[in-house]
């Protein structure tokens, strides 16, 4: 709070910017005050000093800790925020002139820099917590981050690694690194009675893992109505409404939340495919991170246009959870594993990432495809030339690749970018009438 | 003997079982004098350089390899397995699941990993890899990295230049073993009766993302600085350790794997730093060279940190962040001597 206050009194103009850019997202009030509350909520715990915290990298299996009742911070969720807030650019900078180089992430500078300014939450610091947990599952950036941010403020450090699993591999490869993963979940448990001095409750672990289930399955029955005409949501409303999901700060909040969007979504379809105004004009899916601070590419430059983002792999990679609590512990961190290398979209093999866009045009019946090639997210852009010959060739729709970052304003060229998404306009126009010509 | 390709970022990937399976292992280590347009087709420009010179060098020399094997490196060889598994053609791609934590339940992975390699390798050639074979290879590695650690000391007290040492190096992870042993005993005798190091250069450690280029090492000899120590994986990482000759060779590699220098992608990190400290405490050395090339992340992860903790404990150091060119960049080599006239 004292933190939310300095920051106001030094930076009028930040502050100023951020509401402004807050302003900006379709946020609804329900969903503002549950983003509120966690933040909140997570600054109100350092004042508990019983409570242990812990600083989550994305996809770690943050359901163990929770069990031995350690609050979750996810620095990456503050800095997507300040992302939407358009107000990286600063902490960016302030983590460039400590040395981060300028092709490194821009989650991980966005919450270094603010961190060491000391800035709040709300413009994506944080402050040092008492453990650190990341994973090499999705980006060497993760496990590393989180390893030299533990280094720095001498905290305790658990990182779990992930087996790649690469193209060609089935599923008794899978098994074999399903048992790596299973052991190392053992010995995060014993890390954790270490560190916090409490004993594994089973019990209280696999409730927490049933309600992440019943979350994240919500999250993706929502996504049932974007397959409808017009799509129940687009991405600049779902980016923001992963983000309860991924943090899991208080799940009875969120599952409610996701409960009453549910509702309201078999509401409004029920089972009708197409209602009110009907089909979109242009159905298009993303790939990759979401531009956090081009909101305005989203509503604007291609909504105005008649181009919406139905279907991301991004926002659906957060819906880990796709068991439910097994009989045993033992089964249950297998179902974790499980989990890790094989469901998310996003972290997927060049083989897996092909049959899941096969699987999501015909799903959400698209007309073109944006991906992103990030210039400081790497392992996500790597794979992007093969992807896109393999849709054109066998879909015939056209994709565009967009330069650019999902943090840093300063990849995002305006003029250029415009120009090539008309030309993608009009490609998925011409591309259009010639199916039609071909039907009739 | 027929070589076969390996695609390491670090030194994780066991040569002697290729060796024990008849083969020369053969370390991909790209060319920097080539154009990698034919990798960019597959590979944005924004992606390591190195990867893309690699690819680019499989893609037109992979006719000459029994086959290729990939260890688990950093996100770039990761992501990229799919690329050479779609566009190199080869008769065997196989991935190696290196392990990048260091603990116990890492090195039963690994064991098992290496196992698991083993038979495949078995099943593709028709060979027979037996504990007997990899010994025999393990005390063929055993003797190369002794000649290295020899020759290697002795940057120290007499006039190697850069360049000469790397090409060692690079001989180690790409020749046929045995000639590296001829190699190695000839250079050893004759580096012996060089004269001494050199008053007008400057000693110094490099670290950071591996050199796989001459002419780098040519950068740091027109700036008068020597390379005396360095904790790269075409360095001394891949002949600081000995592989354990007396117990099963297979967990001997796995023990081996445990104990090198570790590669910036590899965690705990305070192994990595305890060796650079190792090197600064044995080796009297004027400054550090911290340098990366351009687009390494796990190496520009680490920069920050590692930096503060060499400057912490009183050594100078400087941070270059190089392009993939063997153009002597006249800039670096005015920071460089800059450098050498602080030290």
């Amino acid at each position: 709070m004292k933190r939310l206050a300095k920051f106001v009194v030094q930076h009028p103009d930040i502050t100023i910017k951020g509401i402004k850019g807050f302003m900006k997202q379709p946020l609804t009030p329900r969903m503002f005050h549950i983003l509120m509350q966690y933040i909140t909520r997570s600054k109100l715990i350092r004042f508990l000093p019983w409570v242990k915290t812990g600083a989550f990298t994305a996809g770690f299996p943050v359901e163990i800790a929770r069990a031995f009742d350690v609050f979750p911070y996810y620095p990456e969720a503050y800095g997507a925020l300040t992302g939407a807030a358009e107000c990286t650019l600063p902490s960016i900078e302030h983590a460039e002139s400590l040395g981060y180089s300028k092709d490194l992430c821009s989650y991980m500078k966005t919450s270094i820099g603010a961190s060491r300014m000391n800035w709040p939450i709300d413009f994506g610091g944080y402050e040092p917590t008492d453990l650190y947990f990341s994973m090499n599952g999705v980006c060497d950036t993760h496990l590393k981050w989180f390893e030299n941010e533990a280094k720095i403020f001498s905290k305790p450090h658990f990182g779990i690694d992930i087996p790649c699993p690469v193209a060609g591999e089935g599923d008794d490869r899978m098994e074999e690194y399903i048992d790596y993963i299973e052991q190392q979940l053992w010995d995060l448990i014993k890390f954790l009675e270490k560190n916090t001095g409490k004993k594994f409750n089973e019990y209280k672990f696999l409730k927490i893992i049933d309600r992440s289930y019943e979350g994240c399955k919500m999250f993706m029955d929502c996504f049932e109505y974007r397959k409808r005409f017009p799509a129940n949501q687009y991405f600049e409303w779902v980016r923001i409404f992963m983000l309860p999901m991924l943090c899991q700060w208080n799940e009875n909040d969120w599952i409610r939340f996701y409960r009453s969007n549910l509702k309201k979504a078999e509401k409004r379809y029920g089972d009708s495919k197409i209602v009110e105004g009907g089909r979109e004009k242009y159905r298009v899916g993303w790939e990759g991170i979401t531009i956090w601070y081009g909101i305005d590419l989203y509503k604007n430059v291609l909504g105005e246009k008649g181009a919406k983002i139905v279907i991301e792999s991004y926002t659906e990679s957060f819906a880990i959870r796709k068991y439910p609590a097994a009989q045993t512990i033992r089964e249950t961190f297998r179902n974790i594993g499980r989990e890790l290398l094989l469901y998310p979209p996003y972290t997927a093999n060049l083989e897996r990432r092909c049959k899941h866009f096969d699987k999501i045009i015909q799903e959400y019946d698209l007309d073109g495809l944006i991906m992103l090639a990030n210039q400081s997210c790497r392992p996500q852009s790597t794979g992007l030339q093969d992807l896109r010959d393999h849709i054109v060739e066998k879909w015939g729709i056209p994709v565009l690749i967009l330069n650019s970052d999902h943090c840093d304003p300063r990849a995002y060229a305006e003029g250029p970018i415009n120009t090539r998404i008309d030309g993608f306009i009009e490609m998925m126009d011409a591309n259009k009438k010639r199916k039609a010509s071909k039907a009739a | 003997m027929k070589r076969f390709a390996y695609y390491d970022t670090g030194h994780e990937f066991p040569e002697e079982i290729i060796m024990a399976a008849g083969f020369t292992p053969y370390k991909i280590l790209g060319d920097v004098h080539e154009p990698t347009d034919p990798a960019d087709s597959y590979v944005f420009n924004y992606i390591c350089p190195f990867s893309r010179s690699a690819l680019t060098e499989g893609l037109a020399h992979s006719d000459e390899w029994a086959g290729i094997a990939f260890a688990q490196g950093c996100d770039t060889t990761n992501n990229q397995y799919d690329i050479w598994r779609k566009h190199v053609k080869t008769d065997f791609l196989y991935w190696l699941n290196t392990p990048s934590a260091n603990n116990p339940t890492a090195k039963k992975f690994h064991l098992h990993e290496l196992k698991r390699f083993i038979t495949h390798m078995e099943k593709k050639y028709n060979v027979s890899i037996t504990a007997e074979k990899l010994k025999e290879a393990i005390q063929t590695s055993n003797n190369i990295k002794s000649l290295m650690r020899q020759i290697a000391a002795l940057r120290t007290t007499k006039d190697i230049p850069n360049q000469e040492y790397f090409e060692l190096t690079r001989k180690c992870v790409q020749d046929p073993k045995n000639n590296v042993i001829k190699d190695l005993e000839a250079t050893l005798k004759e580096w012996k009766k060089l004269p001494g190091f050199p008053s007008d250069k400057v000693p110094v450690l490099v670290t950071g993302s591996d050199i796989t280029y001459s002419e780098w090492m040519d950068v740091l000899d027109h700036a008068g600085l020597r390379l005396v120590r360095d904790d790269m994986s075409l360095g001394e990482r891949y002949f600081a350790e000995t592989i354990g000759e007396k117990s099963d060779p297979i967990e001997a590699l796995v023990e081996y794997n445990s104990n090198i220098p570790q590669s910036p992608n590899r965690w705990p990190f305070h192994i990595r730093l305890d060796y650079l400290f190792k090197c600064l405490k044995e080796t009297q050395v004027k400054g550090v060279i911290y340098q990366t090339l351009k687009f390494c992340e796990p190496h520009l992860l680490d920069l920050p940190y590692m930096v503060a903790q060499i400057k912490g404990a009183g050594y100078k150091v400087i941070t270059i962040e190089r392009e993939y060119t063997p153009v002597i960049d006249q800039q670096v080599v005015s920071r460089l001597e800059t450098f050498r006239e602080i030290l």
